[in-house]
C-alpha cells in the first residue's frame, strides 16, 4: 500500500500515447519509402531495358550502314561515291557514339563498341587509300576491318541481349517486392499497433476500474480505503489526488465525530451532573466521566479550603500513590491545584520540563507514575475559586486551542454542578436547622399544655363526682379555660402546619383504610370532646369506600371541616355526607350558618384569610388554607358552595385511585 | 383491687399530673424519669403493672428503645404500653405494637377511657 503523501510522478501516460502516434507516423512514411524505393527500382529496370534496346537499335542500324558502306567499296573511284562512302560511315560512327553514350554503365559493351569504333576508324582509312589509290589490298584490308567492326558490334550486341534478359529476369523475379514491402510493413505496424494499443488500453482500463473501485469505496462511505499506485503517471497522480481528498474527507469527518463526541460528552456530564446534588457525587462523576472523555491516565480531584489558605485533596485516581484519607495542602506551593487556585486561571503543561518548572512539588510524584503531561483547571463560580481538577497524562501531550476550550467548557459544568452542591447543601443545612426548630417549638410549647389541661380536666372530672364542695360554680369557667387550651393547641399546630407547607415538607404518609370509618371515628371523638355543646350531626354515605391517604391529615381536614361549621353555626345541625364521585370520594360537610359571600368563597383558603365580617370568632384563619394545601397534595379538590343567608356546604374530593 | 400504671415521662410537671390525675382515679402509680429507669423498675419488681404510659423523647433512653428492650423480656412485652408523645409527626410503628397512641395535652377523659378497656 503506498503511503498517502507527496507523489512524483516519474512517467506519463499522455507522452507514450504520444511516442506511440509518433511510432506510427513513422511507420507511415517508412512504408511510403519503401515504397517508393522498390517502385524507384523497377523503373530504372525498365529504363535500363529501354536503353539497352535503344542501343541495340544503334548498334543493328550501324552494321546495316556498314553493309551500305561496304556495298558502296565495290564501285570506287567515284567521287561522288566515295563522299557517300563518308556520310555513311560518319553516321555509323555517330550511331556508335550514341551506343557509347547510351551504354556507359555496361563496361563490355562499351569496350565492344570501342574496338567497333577503332575498326571503323581504320576500315575508313583504308577505304579512302582504297578510293585515291584504286588498290585492291587497300580494299581487301578495309573489308577485313569492316568485318572486325560488325564482329566487334556484334558481340556488343550479344552483350546488349544478354543485360537485357538478365534486367528482364531480375525485374520479373522483383515484381512481387512492393507488395511484400507493404505486406511486411503491415504486418509490422498490425502486431505494433495491437501490442502497443492493448497494453495501453489494460493500463487505462486498470486504471479506471482502480479508480472506480477507489470512488464505489469512498461512495459507501469507507474512508479507511486507500486506492493503490499502480504506475507513476498521470493515473497515478490522480488516485494520489483522489487519496489526499479521502484522507482530508476523512480528517474533516473525524473533527465532526470529535465534535460530535465532545458535544455528546458535555451532555453526558450535564445529564450526569444534573442529578447530583452531594459534592462527594460530584467528585465521583468528574472522576469517572470527565477524566475518560480527556483519556487522561491520571486524575486529582482538590477543593479549596478558602478560610484556610488550603486545599484539600478529596479523590486520586490513577496515580500509583493512593491517599489514605483526605489530605490538605497549603496553597503556597507548586502544587497544580495551588498554582492554579492562585492563578485563578487554566494551567497546561505539556512535557516533563514545564512541569519541573512550573509545578516542580508535584515532580516526583509524576516521575514515579510515569506521567508526562498535565491540565490543571480551576472550577470557578462568581469569580470565586471552589476548586481544581487536575488531569494527568502518559505521553507529552498538547493541548490544542479546541481541547483546551473543551476542558474549560466541562470545567464550567463541573463548576456549576458543584456550586449548586454547595448552595444545595447550604440550603439543606438551613432546613435540617429550621426543621429541628420546629420539632424543638413544637414538642416545648407542647409540653406546658399538658399538665394543664390535665389539671384542668381532673378538676372538673372531682367536681362532677362531688368531691369538691361546692365547685359546681366553677365548671363554665374550668370548661372555658379548657377551651383555650385547645385553642393554643390548634394554633400551635396550624403555625407549625403552614412553617412545613410553605418549606414544602408535607410529606404524606399514605395507607389504605376506610374512608366511612375514619370519619365516624372522628364524629365520636368529637362528641366526646364537645360534649354539652356538640351540635345535631347527620352522617350519611357509601360505607365500602376505600382510601388510600395520609389518614391523620385526612382526619384533620375532616376534623377543620366540622371546627369550622361549628364555629360559624352555633347549635345549628351538622350534615356530612361521603358518596363516589367518578373516581373520587365526595365528602360533604353542610351547615346551616349564615353562608359565605361569592367574594370571601374566593379568599378563604388563602393564608391568613378569614370570613370577614365576624366578630368573635377566634382562630389565625389557617385552617382552610392548610386542608387545601393536604387535599391538594392528594391530587384532590376542596371548594365551597354558599350562597348569603343559606349556610355553607364545603366539598372536599379525594382521588381513589392510587397517584403516580 | 386497684390497677397499677407506669407512667415513664422525664417532664416533672406532665408526670406529677399525670400521677395526681390517675390516683384520684383511683389507680395506682409508679414512675421514671427515663426509659432505662422504667426497665430497672419493670425488672426488679415483682407485680407488674397493669399498664405504662410511656413519653417518647427522654434522656438517656427513649420511648422507642424502651419499648424495645422490653418486648425483648418475655414477661414484660405483654403489658399493655400507651404513647404519649409532644411530637405531632410521631409515627406509630406497627413492629412496636402499641396499644394507643395519643399527642398531648393529652384528654383526659379519653386516655382514662382507653385505661378502662385494659
Amino acid at each position: 500500500m503506498n503511503p498517502i503523501g507527496p507523489f512524483i510522478q516519474k512517467s506519463s501516460y499522455i507522452r507514450r500515447l504520444r511516442a506511440t502516434l509518433t511510432i506510427i507516423a513513422i511507420f507511415f512514411l517508412i512504408g511510403i519509402m519503401s515504397l517508393f524505393l522498390s517502385s524507384h527500382g523497377f523503373l530504372r529496370g525498365l529504363q535500363d531495358i529501354n536503353t539497352v534496346n535503344e542501343t541495340l537499335n544503334l548498334s543493328t542500324i550501324s552494321i546495316e550502314g556498314l553493309s551500305s558502306a561496304d556495298a558502296l567499296l565495290e564501285k570506287p573511284g567515284d567521287k561522288e561515291i566515295s563522299a557517300t562512302f563518308s556520310q555513311t560511315v560518319a553516321i555509323i560512327e555517330n550511331q556508335i557514339n550514341q551506343a557509347l553514350i547510351k551504354s556507359k554503365d555496361l563496361k563490355e559493351v562499351q569496350n565492344s563498341l570501342h574496338v567497333a569504333l577503332k575498326s571503323l576508324h581504320e576500315y575508313q582509312n583504308e577505304a579512302h587509300a582504297a578510293f585515291q589509290t584504286g588498290n585492291k589490298e587497300n580494299l581487301v584490308v578495309a573489308k577485313e576491318f569492316s568485318a572486325d567492326t560488325r564482329e566487334a558490334l556484334r558481340r556488343a550486341q550479344v552483350k546488349l541481349n544478354q543485360e537485357s534478359d538478365y534486367i528482364f529476369t531480375s525485374l520479373f523475379e522483383s515484381r512481387f517486392r512492393p507488395l511484400i514491402v507493404v505486406t511486411f510493413l503491415s504486418i509490422l505496424f498490425f502486431a505494433f499497433v495491437v501490442t502497443v494499443g492493448l497494453a495501453s488500453t489494460r493500463q487505462l482500463s486498470s486504471a479506471m476500474s482502480n479508480l472506480k473501485s477507489a470512488t464505489d469505496n469512498v461512495g459507501k462511505g469507507n474512508l479507511e480505503f486507500v486506492a493503490p499506485i499502480l504506475r507513476p503517471d498521470e493515473f497515478g497522480t490522480l488516485t494520489n489526488d483522489f487519496n489526499m481528498m479521502v484522507k482530508s474527507l476523512k480528517s474533516q469527518r473525524a473533527l465532526t465525530h470529535l465534535t460530535l463526541s465532545r458535544i455528546s460528552t458535555l451532555q453526558t456530564i450535564t445529564e450526569a451532573f444534573s442529578s447530583s446534588l452531594i459534592s462527594d457525587d460530584i467528585v465521583q462523576i468528574i472522576l469517572n466521566t470527565v477524566l475518560p472523555a480527556f483519556n487522561a491516565d491520571a486524575g486529582t480531584m482538590a477543593f479549596y479550603l478558602e478560610d484556610q489558605s488550603m486545599f484539600e485533596v478529596r479523590r486520586y485516581v490513577g496515580y500509583t500513590d493512593q491517599p489514605e484519607k483526605v489530605q490538605r495542602i497549603s496553597i503556597n506551593t507548586t502544587y497544580p491545584a495551588a498554582v492554579a487556585i492562585r492563578k485563578k486561571e487554566p494551567l497546561f503543561a505539556e512535557g516533563m520540563d514545564a512541569i519541573k518548572e512550573n509545578f516542580s512539588d508535584v515532580t516526583p510524584y509524576y516521575e514515579k507514575a510515569g506521567l508526562k503531561s498535565l491540565a490543571a483547571i480551576p472550577l470557578m463560580a462568581g469569580g470565586e475559586v471552589l476548586g481544581v481538577v487536575i488531569m494527568s497524562f502518559r505521553s507529552e501531550k498538547v493541548f490544542d486551542e479546541s481541547e483546551r476550550a473543551f476542558m474549560i467548557a466541562a470545567a464550567r459544568q463541573c463548576s456549576q454542578a458543584l456550586h449548586r452542591t454547595k448552595l444545595y447543601e447550604k440550603a439543606k443545612e438551613a432546613v435540617q436547622v429550621r426543621d429541628e426548630f420546629l420539632s424543638i417549638a413544637s414538642h416545648e410549647l407542647r409540653t406546658p399544655l399538658t399538665p394543664l389541661k390535665l389539671k384542668l380536666q381532673t378538676l372538673a372530672r372531682q367536681i362532677k363526682k362531688g368531691n369538691i364542695h361546692g365547685g359546681e360554680q366553677y365548671l363554665p369557667v374550668i370548661d372555658s379555660l379548657e377551651r383555650q387550651v385547645k385553642r393554643l393547641t390548634d394554633l400551635i399546630d396550624d403555625l407549625l402546619d403552614v412553617s412545613r407547607i410553605s418549606a414544602g415538607k408535607l410529606t404524606l404518609k399514605k395507607e389504605a383504610f376506610n374512608i366511612y370509618e375514619a370519619m365516624e371515628e372522628v364524629i365520636s371523638q368529637y362528641n366526646t370532646q364537645l360534649k354539652n355543646s356538640h351540635p345535631v350531626i347527620n352522617f350519611t354515605g357509601d360505607t365500602s369506600l376505600m382510601g388510600d391517604f395520609d389518614k391523620v391529615r385526612f382526619e384533620q381536614v375532616f376534623i377543620n371541616l366540622l371546627t369550622n361549621a361549628a364555629k360559624y353555626a352555633p347549635g345549628k345541625p351538622v350534615h356530612i355526607s361521603l358518596d363516589r364521585r367518578d373516581d373520587f370520594a365526595e365528602i360533604k360537610v353542610r351547615d346551616e350558618g349564615p353562608g359565605i359571600s361569592e367574594e370571601n368563597q374566593k379568599r378563604i383558603f388563602d393564608r391568613f384569610e378569614r370570613v370577614k365580617d365576624r366578630d368573635n370568632i377566634g382562630g389565625l384563619g389557617l385552617g382552610l388554607y392548610i386542608s387545601r394545601q393536604i387535599v391538594e397534595a392528594h391530587g384532590g379538590k376542596i371548594y365551597v358552595e354558599s350562597s348569603s343567608g343559606e349556610g355553607s356546604t364545603f366539598i372536599v374530593l379525594m382521588p381513589l385511585e392510587i397517584q403516580a | 383491687m386497684k390497677k397499677l400504671i407506669l407512667v415513664i415521662e422525664d417532664d416533672l410537671d406532665i408526670q406529677e399530673s399525670l400521677v395526681s390525675a390517675l390516683e384520684l382515679e383511683n389507680f395506682d402509680v409508679a414512675t421514671a424519669k427515663n426509659g432505662l429507669e422504667g426497665l430497672n423498675y419493670l425488672k426488679s419488681t415483682a407485680t407488674k403493672p397493669d399498664a405504662i404510659l410511656l413519653d417518647i423523647m427522654m434522656p438517656v433512653m427513649d420511648g422507642k428503645v424502651f419499648r424495645q428492650k422490653q418486648l425483648e423480656v418475655e414477661n414484660l412485652k405483654s403489658i399493655p404500653t400507651i404513647v404519649l408523645t409532644a411530637d405531632r409527626s410521631f409515627e406509630i410503628p406497627s413492629h412496636l405494637g402499641f396499644f394507643a397512641c395519643f399527642k398531648k395535652p393529652v384528654d383526659l377523659d379519653v386516655l382514662l377511657e382507653t385505661l378502662s378497656k385494659i
